[in-house]
């Protein structure tokens, strides 16, 4: 089963675009490259020189959310607070009916594309 | 790793108690739910998602276990009839009080953040129509059921 974790920067942004099926078997993979990308953030190097983390998780082509992903999830929210920065996720319909069935999207910026998850992120830190 | 169909209609598979067996766990349920035309994708994706908790908390009663045993094998069973979908997941690591873990904080609550384990449960009763734990000295079954639509209880 294919499961690919990929980092890329967009407008002050680091990428993390997540393709398969976020289980507990490649869970630690996410886990490791939310904060391989929180620290290259964290030293200046990573998204634009700003200290604070500005995260976006791409997980339009995830098929599948169990909670061991969303633990993960949680805990990338939990850090980039830690740290003054931001977290967005882009999702497709059936992971943002997860969020809202676990209520997650409450606490958590969702949007359908890039851009609004990235908007979503700005207007909870500006709201 | 063995899989079986019965003349009753139902599907047994027994894994090693390991995560790379997950995808084999989904594959095999959400194959068996296929069956009924009238199961639509987001209830099987829901039944995918509780199997896959079933089979995770499952996987991870084992590894809390000292040392690897020939006991490390879980067995889930499927059943489908007319008016319904039936997955039983069984371990054989002991038991564990459900009702503990039951106790997670509400979405946004402080300290909400701090749990990344042990949102299992909670999300299976969510996405089953029906589910209940029975925990033994032996191990833990969890059994869940989505109704077929149509049939009595389905949303």
């Amino acid at each position: 089963m294919l499961f690919e974790v990929v980092e890329d920067r967009l407008e002050g942004w680091t990428v993390l675009t997540v393709i398969g099926e976020l289980d507990l078997g490649v869970a630690p993979r996410l886990r490791h490259a939310v904060l391989r990308a929180l620290n290259d953030a964290g030293r200046g190097d990573g998204a634009g020189g700003d200290p604070a983390p500005r995260l976006l998780l791409d997980l339009r082509e995830v098929d599948l959310i169990d909670s061991s992903g969303l633990g993960i999830i949680m805990g990338a929210l939990r850090r980039v607070r830690a740290a003054d920065g931001e977290l967005a996720i882009a999702v497709s319909e059936p992971a943002r009916a997860l969020f809202e069935l676990t209520r997650l999207d409450h606490i958590l910026a969702l949007g359908a594309t890039l851009t609004d998850a990235i908007a979503a992120a700005d207007g909870d830190a500006h709201g | 790793m063995s899989t079986a169909v019965d003349d009753m209609g139902e599907v047994v598979l027994e894994i090693p108690a390991r995560v790379e067996y997950l995808v084999l766990a989904r594959q095999v349920v959400a194959a068996a739910a296929a069956v009924e035309p009238r199961l639509r994708d987001e209830r099987i994706d829901d039944l995918r998602i509780a199997v896959s908790e079933a089979t995770t908390n499952a996987i991870e009663a084992h590894a809390d276990l000292s040392g690897p045993s020939t006991k490390d094998r879980i067995l889930i069973r499927c059943n489908l009839d007319d008016e319904r979908i039936e997955v039983s997941v069984f371990d054989q690591a002991g038991g564990f009080d459900p009702d503990e873990i039951a106790a997670a904080p509400e979405a946004g609550a402080p300290d909400r953040l701090e749990r990344e384990r042990g949102l299992g449960l909670p999300l299976i009763r969510t996405l089953a129509d029906e589910s209940d734990v029975i925990s033994t000295d032996g191990g833990t079954a969890v059994r869940l059921v989505v109704y077929t639509p149509g049939a009595r209880s389905s949303a």
